[in-house]
């Protein structure tokens, strides 16, 4: 090691390329897995999706839509309000059906019953069914959906 | 640190000899271990610290919990940045792992290498490769689907027929009479904790006895038989 023998070409570019071999390897796996740890910083992100005029929905009628996940969502004139609704039941992820005449949200596999803000009313659903959040611009409705 | 030579402030306080270090990393090693299958034995333990790497990292988005165990590796295949990756060399290392660990072992039982005075060394080695099994069927249930769920039925079904203990071993790998979900957290335990652990002993126990023994003459002998036979 200390008697300075000479490095033969052959052995200098075997050497640099077991190193690259190495660094190559090492490199890809410490970053892929700081990358892995550390979540993405940016938030995320939300698209603004036209769903109806504010006209051709009538107090108490709905429009059925999906989200950009492509699962079912509703959007429900509520008295004038306009509420989006995830149909995605928050138990077991079965869809919920809107019941318009006792104004409340039923998922059949485990009769789970939310009402019309979509709050848990009975059943085994966790939490209260998801809400995009809406805008309405010049009488159009727009829902905020979130991107996959 | 001031006036002190390089190193020298560390030096004292942790007295290695480089000298020695470097005299044993420069050990010369038989002729015969220029043959790759007479290296095998390390290649299982490259693997095994491939898999304690992305194991980890796996850990920090798993969740051993029966509703989100599936639903948590769906995230670390597709949610998280480079989760796929990660998680594929996890699964082709324990592959890899399995695969060599038997090569290792047939190229010792072939060249009788575990012979007197090596016979612990073998038994280790043998509880090793019981191990890496073992951990290779317990991460294969983590994922919790159907599949994982029957082969745990199995698995402790088989455990269940060991003569006299085999119900309590069973009982105690299900934590209850049947497959559920303590079932799951203790294969966790099992896989994450339990068995790296003595994986990592039987191996310092394993490479120790190698060391002090030194490589094989028997090995050695027939692998000079088989130079013999090459350069023939």
């Amino acid at each position: 090691m200390d008697d300075k023998e000479k490095l033969t070409r052959r052995e200098f570019f075997l050497n640099c390329t077991m190193a690259a071999g190495l660094i190559a390897s090492l490199g890809t796996a410490v970053l892929y897995g700081l990358k892995f740890a550390i979540p993405p910083l940016r938030r995320p992100r939300y698209h603004k999706v036209y769903l109806s005029t504010a006209d051709a929905l009538k107090p108490g009628e709905t429009l059925e839509f999906t989200d950009l996940q492509g699962k079912k969502a509703l959007l429900v004139n509520m008295d004038g309000k306009f509420i989006a609704f995830s149909l995605v039941c928050t138990h077991l992820g079965c869809i919920v059906e809107w019941n318009p005449e006792k104004r409340e949200f039923y998922c059949p596999c485990h009769q789970g019953r939310f009402d019309a803000e979509g709050k848990v009313i009975s059943g085994p659903p966790p939490r209260p069914l998801d809400r995009f959040e809406v805008v309405v611009e010049e009488g159009l409705i727009y829902a905020k959906l979130k991107e996959v | 640190m001031g006036g002190e030579k390089g190193g020298g402030w560390f030096k004292e306080r942790f007295p290695l000899d480089m000298a020695r270090l470097r005299n044993a990393l420069e050990e010369e090693l038989p002729e015969h271990m220029r043959f790759w299958w007479f290296c095998l034995g390390g290649v299982p333990l490259l693997m095994f610290l491939v898999l304690v790497f992305t194991g980890v990292l796996l850990a920090t988005y798993y969740v051993p919990e029966p509703g989100e165990a599936y639903e948590s590796i769906r995230k670390i295949q597709e949610g998280v940045r480079y989760g796929w990756w990660i998680r594929g060399v996890h699964h082709w290392a324990a592959q890899f792992m399995i695969i060599t660990v038997i090569l290792h072992s047939i190229r010792v039982f072939f060249t009788s290498a575990y012979r007197k005075p090596r016979e612990l060394c073998w038994v280790a080695g043998a509880l090793l490769l019981l191990c890496t099994l073992l951990m290779g069927f317990t991460g294969y249930a983590l994922t919790w689907t159907q599949q994982a769920y029957w082969a745990m039925t199995v698995g402790t079904n088989l455990a269940e027929a060991v003569p006299l203990v085999g119900p309590y071993i069973a009982y105690f790998l299900r934590g209850g009479p049947t497959v559920g979900p303590h079932t799951l957290t203790r294969i966790y335990a099992i896989h994450t904790f339990i068995m790296p652990s003595i994986i990592v002993l039987l191996m310092f126990i394993h490479i120790v006895i190698m060391r002090l023994h030194g490589i094989a003459e028997h090995a050695a002998e027939i692998a000079q038989e088989m130079v013999r036979g090459i350069s023939r």
